[in-house]
């Protein structure tokens, strides 16, 4: 099946293709709320943002770029918007804000998991967004500086020298957080997760 | 865009070995795995998709919130315009009051001297509108405007001033201000407007005593009424060699006229205005009673839960626990999804276990917390569950 018939049923209210959106492309879309959205978004009611977005502006998307391009614009300007939402509610004083729901059984090993993962979050949080969107794409997901190039709409040159730039920032903020930058630890490896002063 | 041909940008873009060279090592492996969906998230994502009607129609909550974010900034920053504001160019009559060599003010504002001298001219604004004009290359150029406890700051430049009813405004026509209220201060440069509420205070006319305070004339007070039309007043007076005065300026009136608060305001100004005494650390009364002036006042579904959960916050510091946790048992029952309620959850937590003494009772609000929250809100909740459980099981 190709782009155009997904799209084609979404436009007929096909409820197969809605199916068809989430299983093909939830895993990528959740990906890019958790990696791009920060620590401070629910990833989870971010994504699902995208996709109902996603089917109800399914008309507007033209078949110049794959879907899965389509899709990550969605997702850009859906983190856009929710980090904007939240800065302003930091800014009029709604502060304290709760974050993210964890919804996951209460388990050490999950705790783990997600010290981790905030940890990682908010090294990316320190990189600018041009640099972050290029690191994850390029490097946390392993696409090709042609593939960024063509989703980020920017040439590919400018890719590299992004990503150079990105690479560095990241390493830092890992380190500045205690975390290696470097290889994979092995099996069994204890991470410090201290938290950046 | 290059204007190259693409055969021609492409021969000379670096190639991914000549960059390997140059580029620190990749991300981790283990970040990637870190930041990937879990099975559970994504198995949640997916059972979305069941419950969602294919090309389903939502409000447009993007455009309602990016409305509501530009009124609450432009409210907060105090940059509404003023709608019922002239033009500048209305403000401007034939007549017009001159203090030392170079502050004029003409309008139709009834202006009261505190001072005036060789250090500078101080002024209060008691009803009305005026522009002030200070020559910038001029001598005793030092000019300060007050209306209620509002004092606007000026060197050289020309402003307006206008006090309708308790409400401030300035506008600079040229130069920039300097604007002070009680724990508060904004630059305001030409062609920005200011407006905000002015509290009656004793201080805003000043009572400055001593031989230093002069008048340019012999009444302390200058009315300006309606000079609009063809002015039937002579010449005004000029003050460029005030002669000394002891006597103390009339008293001021500023405060005299009854507030009227909030009245006239949207619901985003007076929020916005309510913020600002928050932030200002006000005594928890006075923001007590700000907050039900404006539950009395304004009707905005959001603020008003968002002023009724502050409100409930700072009863908890006043009220016996015995009044409050009713109060906030019917907030929680109403709002069990609102972004406040861990918080006030929390906050309920707390005032059982240390005004009343009831672990048990509090225990069901740190378990809701320490369940549904995260971070520091979710660790203190888990804390005060593991104590809370511990006591009730001896």
């Amino acid at each position: 099946m190709t782009d155009r018939d997904l799209i084609a049923g979404l436009r007929a209210g096909e409820l197969w293709a809605v199916d068809r959106l989430y299983r093909d492309n939830a895993p990528r879309v959740l990906g890019w709320c958790i990696r791009l959205g920060g620590p401070s978004l629910d990833p989870e009611d971010l994504a699902q943002q995208v996709f109902e977005t996603a089917i109800t502006s399914c008309g507007r998307f033209r078949g110049d770029s794959s879907l899965s391009t389509w899709l990550f614009g969605i997702t850009r300007n859906s983190i856009r918007n929710a980090r904007r939402r939240a800065a302003l509610r930091r800014f009029v004083g709604m502060d304290a804000i709760p974050e993210p729901r964890d919804r996951g059984p209460d388990t050490e090993g999950r705790a783990v998991q997600n010290e981790r993962r905030r940890a990682v979050q908010a090294a990316l949080e320190d990189l600018k967004t041009a640099q972050r969107e290029v690191l994850v794409l390029a490097d946390l997901e392993g696409r090709t500086a042609p593939e960024v190039a063509a989703m980020l709409g920017i040439p590919a040159g400018t890719v590299y020298s992004r990503l150079h730039h990105a690479r560095r920032a990241f390493a830092t903020a890992l380190e500045a957080r205690g975390l290696p930058a470097g290889e994979e630890p092995e099996e069994g490896t204890v991470i410090p997760l201290r938290r950046a002063p | 865009m290059s204007r190259w041909p693409p055969h021609l940008t492409d021969a000379l873009e670096p190639r991914p070995e000549e960059l390997a060279g140059l580029m620190p090592p990749a991300a981790p492996r283990w970040c990637a795995d870190a930041t990937s969906p879990s099975d559970a998230e994504l198995g949640r994502l997916l059972a979305h998709a069941s419950r969602l009607p294919a090309r389903r129609r939502r409000p447009n909550r993007a455009l309602a919130w990016g409305l509501a974010a530009a009124v609450t900034l432009l409210a907060v920053l105090h940059l509404i315009p003023l709608p019922s504001d002239p033009e500048p160019s209305a403000l401007v009559d034939d007549s017009a009051l001159h203090f030392g060599p170079s502050i004029t003010v003409r309008g139709d504002g009834e202006i009261q001297v505190i001072r005036t001298d060789a250090d500078g001219t101080e002024l209060a604004l008691l009803a009305g509108r005026a522009t002030f004009e200070v020559d910038p290359t001029g001598e005793q150029r030092h000019l300060e405007v007050r209306a209620g406890d509002v004092r606007v700051e000026v060197t050289g430049t020309r402003f307006t001033v206008a006090l309708e009813g308790d409400r401030v405004s300035v506008e600079v026509l040229r130069g920039s201000v300097q604007i002070h209220r009680p724990g508060d201060s904004l630059g305001l440069h030409a062609g920005e407007r200011w407006s905000g509420l002015a509290q009656p205070t004793e201080q805003a006319a000043a009572t400055p005593t001593g031989p230093e305070v002069r008048e340019p004339d012999a009444g302390a007070r200058a009315p300006r009424t309606a000079p609009r039309a063809p002015t039937t007043e002579g010449p005004p007076p000029r003050a460029e060699t005030p002669a000394p005065s002891t006597e103390q300026p009339a008293p001021a009136e500023i405060g005299s006229a009854a507030p009227t608060a909030l009245s006239g305001r949207t619901a985003a100004e007076a929020w916005a205005a309510l913020l600002a005494k928050r932030a200002a650390g006000a005594e928890p009364e006075a923001q007590l009673a700000a907050l039900d002036r404006f539950l009395a006042e304004h009707q905005d579904p959001v603020l008003e839960t968002e002023a009724s959960a502050l409100r409930l916050g700072l009863l908890a510091q006043q009220l016996p626990g015995e009044e409050v946790l009713p109060e906030l048992d019917t907030w929680l029952a109403g709002h069990p999804d609102h972004a406040r309620s861990l918080e006030l959850e929390l906050l309920r937590a707390t005032v059982a276990r240390e005004q009343l003494g009831d672990c048990g009772l509090a225990l069901s609000s740190y378990t809701r917390v320490a369940r549904e929250a995260t971070g520091t809100l979710q660790a203190t909740a888990q804390a005060w569950a593991d104590y809370c459980r511990e006591r009730s099981s001896r």
